[in-house]
This record gives C-alpha cells, structure tokens and sequence, in this order.
C-alpha cells in the first residue's frame, strides 16, 4: 500500500469518524441545556449542608480533571503526567475530606465511600461486561446483614432451625458477607446466561425484591422491620480504633481504593477485554472461543463481592440496619450512579455518586416531589448524553482527535 | 488437495425447527489442506449446518468429529478451542475495542486457563502476532481505532482476521463475497487462496457466488433442502444435471 491512499484513507476514515461522533449519541443543544440545569439546581442556596458542599466541590474537581485529561493526548509525556497527578490529587482530596468534620459529616462521607465501593463494583458487572443488574441493593443488605449476624454470637431461629451463630472478628466477617454474596450472585447469574438487557433487569429487581421480603420476614434471622443494631465490640483493627468516625471513613477509605485498584487490574487485563467481548457480542465472543457462563457468573459475582463488602461497612457505620435500606430504591440509585457518571470509565462511579448525592441534597426542597424531579434529571442528563459524565468526555476526545488528525 | 486426511467429519448430522428438517442426515468430510465450498439455493439449510458444526446449534442427531474425536456435544467456545474458528454471515466484531484488542481477544482464549489469564501480562505476548496479521490484512494503520469506526470493507477484513488469529484447524468462512464491492472480490479471493497455500489453513467455505466459489474451491458440496446433493470438484459439479436443476428450476 503506498503513503498516499495510506494518507487518503485515513483521512478518509477520520472524516467518518467525525461524521460518526456528531450525528451520534451526544446532542450538543442538550448537552449545555442539561449542565445548565444542573448547574441551577447544584448552585441553589436552599438545603447546603457541609456534606453537600463537599461533594460538590469533589464532583467538581473530577470534572476539571476530565477537561484537564481532555486537553493532552493521552499518549504523550504531559498527558501521562496530568493523568497520574489527577489521580493523586483525587486520592489526596479523598484523603483530606474528613479533617475538622462533625460527627454527622463524616458518617456521610463514610456513605459516600461505600456507595462508591458498590457502584465500582456494579460498573465491571454493567458497564465493562454489559449485564445490567438491578440487584446491588439485595447485596448490599446481604452484606450488611451477614457482617451484624456474625458479631457476637446471635441466636438465631430460622425455617426450623435454631442455634448460635459464630463470632467472628470484623476483618473476618467483611471477607465472609463479600464471599456470601459471591456465591448468592450465582443464583442470578444463571438467569443472566439466557436473558439480556430489560429482562435482564427484570430477572435481577425479582432476586431484589425476593431478599427485601426475606429480610422483613424472616424475623427470627433478621429481626424482621425492626432490623437489627451492631453489637460489636471488638473494633479494633491492626491497632486503629475504628469506633472513632473518622478512623472509621479512613478504613473504608482504604476498601474503596482496593475495590478500584482491583476493577482497574481485571479490566486492563485479557479477563478485561474478554468482558468488553461479552458486552459488545456474546456470541461473537463464544465463537472465538470465550467461556461465557464462565465470565458472565465471574462479572455478577465480582460485582456482587464489593457490593457485599460494602454492606459490611455500611451496616457498621450506620450502626442500625432494617430492610427498607435495601429495597429495590436503593438499587435504581447504584444503577443510575453508575450510568449518569458513564458506565465502562475509571472514573464514573465516582461522579455518578456524588451527582447523586448532591441531586439528592439540593432537590430536598422538593419535598415529595423530589423522587419526580430526580428522574426528570435523569431522562434529561441521559437524553443529552446517554454515555454518562465520563463517557461524554471520552467521545469529546476522540472528536478532538478526530479533528486534529483530519486537520493535519 | 482432496488427499489430506480429513480434519472435520460430519455424520448424518440432522437440525429441525418444528417438524421442518434444516438440516438433514448431512455427512460430508473437510480434509487437511483444501478449500472447500458449500452451496446450495437460498434456505437449503447452510448456515444451520455450520451452527450445528460450531455449536451455536445443538444437533438433534449425528456426530461432529475434530481429528477424530466427536465435538458435538460441546459448547461453542470450546469447540474453538479445539479449532473450530469461523466468521458469521452478518459481520461481528467487537465495536467498542480497538482493531487490535479485537484481534487479542480473539486470541487469547485458547492459551492458558481463565483464572492464569488474570496474572498474565496484559497483552499476553500477542502483540507481534497480533500487528503481524493486521499488516497482513491491510489494517495497519487502523490498529488503535475502535472497530466501530472502520468503514464496512474494513470490518469485514477484521471479522476474517479474527477467524485466523488462533492458528485454527479449520476456518469456516459463512459468505465471504456477502456484501463485498464486486471490484473487491478478486482481492477476498486472493487473501484466502494465499492463507491457503502458504499457511496451509483449511476452509469450509458457504458461498452463494457461484463464480466466487468455483474459482476458489478444491470441493464442492452441493446442498439442497437440507440433504447432501452431490459432492466433487468443480467441474464435477458443474456438470451435474441435479444441480443445474436445482438452481435453475426444472
């Protein structure tokens, strides 16, 4: 092939490219008319708590950084550069959120951890390997649930079984609720092998549904619609008192970054692509030889794990659990987290859940009626930029490369 | 080329769908080294046959036999595994990855276990295998852009390649000409001829360009509602009075 039609068609193909991206998914009109809406609502001076106000400046901060990654190509020195130092300052900030905080704060904080842990875990599962789960919320009660059960010896009753349960130390009893829900994802992932997409979602808000139902019945396991409350006492992990908060946010602190390192190496590695293979065309992907029920049960119950983790952590920061925490709600919240901060990035989970978080801050005026203006937000947001936050970003770049390339 | 000894055998392999027989009583061998063509009129049942022999269908009855041992019963990625590679009549590739990361995935399965591929480096030492291929393919300078964004023509260069990447036993190409560019043709023809003859790869190849398939194939099996009309060369089939009938009406 000589230089020139190398040259022709790749200009060529970058024009396509281009022609691809603006008649694609990203409406420029509603793009800047959905971040002046938000903007509006996120700049109201109705209902700013210290927490709100974190958030916003952290979801803020990310969004900078995007412009800032946006600004260098990712394959030169600077933007290697900006890429690593943008992940430490997002680390560093994580880090110096809790200083001088109330009490009531920190536990917000701590919230936001944990949630970012689901929602870490929910985007390898949806976003990487394209299985839609509509069940983080059974999980994360299953966690929560697993982690209290085992603090201190409970007596339980349960389907004609009665007896004490184990005491086990609070490191121990993480590793246990996040291997629980491993296995319990299974149940779903079956399903999954044969449905895609919306009955997909069916199938997982049914299992959502099926354990909420548990978890208020069962009383004589889960204490029914009174819940139960933490008695651990044995809070003391490698030295540190996590019955001190902010201690407490660092621990969890520390979980959400393992939870992150870990999506990262699966995804960046060949179990990566062979999850992207699934979600593009699993039978494609069967054909060239990938095992699917294999990675698709390995998605669910990665998926599953962190979010059972979390429950753990969760139940122990808010020190109460009942099952209203996790009814199907709170798994339409980690679903649009995941999607609206751009489901496959890094970096979405953690800008869809402070989005949330803020929404959900700055819509209380609302009152009643904050459910319904959410979901307007929400149809409005994914209308304008159905990739989410991060994946708008990302088809920005590859305009811009589009463009520099066409231009030289 | 008819003389290598047979890598697939198929067996009175026989699919229906609801008291229609796809596929019927079908045997036919695939021999080391040849090209071979399947044809047949419009719904004569052969791309049913290469799901049942790949597995995305499962047979009701007969064997599918890889160097002797019956794969019949496995699911579809073992059966590539084992190779058993093949391109689809629609063009499928993964859109959202890269030319490249197509081409490794398309690779890395067939090395190793699941849980070790986790711990292997991330390119998995495909990467001059991989840009080996694409080169080959004419691809080169697309290595790093999304699948999606390749013209039709490209796509269709990437599915092939896919099929190859593996070092596979036996490549089943379900209508290469599909959709190609006439002017492009001779170039489909070529590229396969030429994996043929110097990589020694095997096809089984479902065509409906007769002029495409005759040019290219060492065999013919001529189907025809479901059942094995006739076999032999080319100009063995071509002679045939049976098919003539069959294609033309009689």
């Amino acid at each position: 092939m000589s230089a020139t039609t190398s040259t022709g068609e790749r200009l060529a193909h970058r024009r396509d490219a281009v022609a691809e991206i603006d008649r694609g998914s990203l409406s420029w009109p509603l793009a800047a008319a959905a971040v002046a809406a938000v903007a509006t609502v996120v700049l109201l001076p109705v209902g700013r708590s210290e927490f709100a106000g974190i958030m916003w400046l952290w979801a803020a901060a990310l969004v900078a950084v995007l412009g800032l990654n946006l600004l260098l190509p990712v394959e030169s020195w600077n933007g290697i550069v900006v890429k690593w130092a943008s992940l430490a300052g997002c680390v560093a900030f994580l880090a110096v959120f809790p200083v001088g905080r109330t009490n009531s704060t920190l536990v917000d904080l701590g919230l936001f951890v944990v949630f970012a842990i689901v929602c870490v875990g929910l985007n390898l599962t949806h976003g990487f390997a394209g299985k839609i789960s509509l069940a983080q919320g059974a999980f994360l009660g299953i966690g929560a649930y697993v982690s209290v059960l085992l603090d201190t010896g409970r007596e339980v009753a349960v389907a004609g079984f009665e007896g004490t349960l184990p005491d086990l130390p609070f490191l121990l009893a993480i590793a246990v609720a996040g291997l629980t829900c491993m296995v319990l994802s299974v149940l779903i992932g079956f399903p999954a092998l044969r449905v895609q997409g919306p009955w997909l979602a069916f199938v997982t808000l049914a299992f959502n549904l099926l354990v909420y139902l548990v978890l208020n019945n069962e009383v004589g396991l889960t204490g029914g619609s009174r819940g139960l409350r933490t008695l651990r006492v044995d809070l003391v992990v490698f030295g540190v008192d996590l019955f001190e908060t902010r201690n407490y946010y660092y621990f969890c602190l520390v979980f959400l970054l393992a939870a992150t390192a870990l999506v990262w190496w699966i995804v960046r590695s060949p179990w990566g692509r062979a999850f992207k293979a699934l979600r593009d065309n699993p039978g494609r992907a069967a054909s060239l030889g990938v095992d699917v029920r294999t990675y698709t049960l390995l998605a669910f119950s990665i998926g599953a794990g962190l979010a059972g983790v979390a429950g753990a952590l969760y139940a122990r920061l808010i020190e109460y659990i009942d099952p209203r925490g996790f009814y199907i709600g709170q798994s339409f919240d980690f679903f649009l987290a995941t999607v609206v901060g751009g489901l496959g990035t890094m970096v979405g989970p953690f800008i869809g859940v402070s989005f949330i978080t803020v929404l959900t801050d700055r819509l209380r005026f609302t009152g009643d009626y904050y459910r319904v203006w959410f979901g307007l937000f929400v149809v409005f947001m994914m209308l304008a930029a159905p990739r989410g936050v991060a994946g708008s970003f990302n088809q920005l770049r590859s305009w811009l490369r589009a463009r520099r390339e066409a231009a030289r | 080329m008819t003389e290598g000894a047979p890598v697939v055998r198929v067996r009175g392999l026989t699919k229906s769908f609801g008291g229609i027989n796809a596929v019927d009583d079908v045997s036919f061998d695939v021999h080391d080294g040849e090209i071979l063509g399947i044809i047949g009129p419009n719904g004569c049942g052969k791309s049913t046959l290469f799901n049942c022999i790949l597995g995305q269908y499962r047979a009701d009855r007969g064997r599918v036999e890889l160097h002797g041992r019956d794969v019949g019963r496995w699911r579809p990625h073992r059966r590539a595994n084992a190779g058993l590679a093949r391109t689809f009549q629609l063009l499928q590739v993964f859109e959202s990855m890269s030319v490249r990361d197509n081409l490794k995935t398309a690779a890395q399965e067939h090395i190793g276990t699941i849980g070790g591929r986790l711990f292997r480096r991330p390119d998995m030492g495909l990467g001059d295998k991989v840009d080996r291929l694409i080169e080959r393919f004419g691809l080169g300078h697309l290595a790093e852009e999304r699948a999606g964004n390749l013209s039709y023509g490209q796509q269709k260069l990437l599915d092939t390649a896919m099929a190859f990447v593996s070092d596979p036993a036996v490549v089943f190409l379900d209508e290469p000409a599909g959709g190609v560019n006439p002017t492009m043709l001779g170039d489909v023809r070529d590229r396969i001829r030429d994996l043929n003859e110097h990589d020694g790869t095997t096809f089984a190849v479902v065509e409906h360009n007769m002029e495409f398939i005759f040019g290219l194939a060492h065999r013919i099996v001529v189907m025809d509602q479901g059942r094995v009309l006739t076999t032999g060369t080319p100009d063995e089939v071509r002679d045939d009075p049976r098919v003539l009938e069959v294609y033309l009406g009689g």
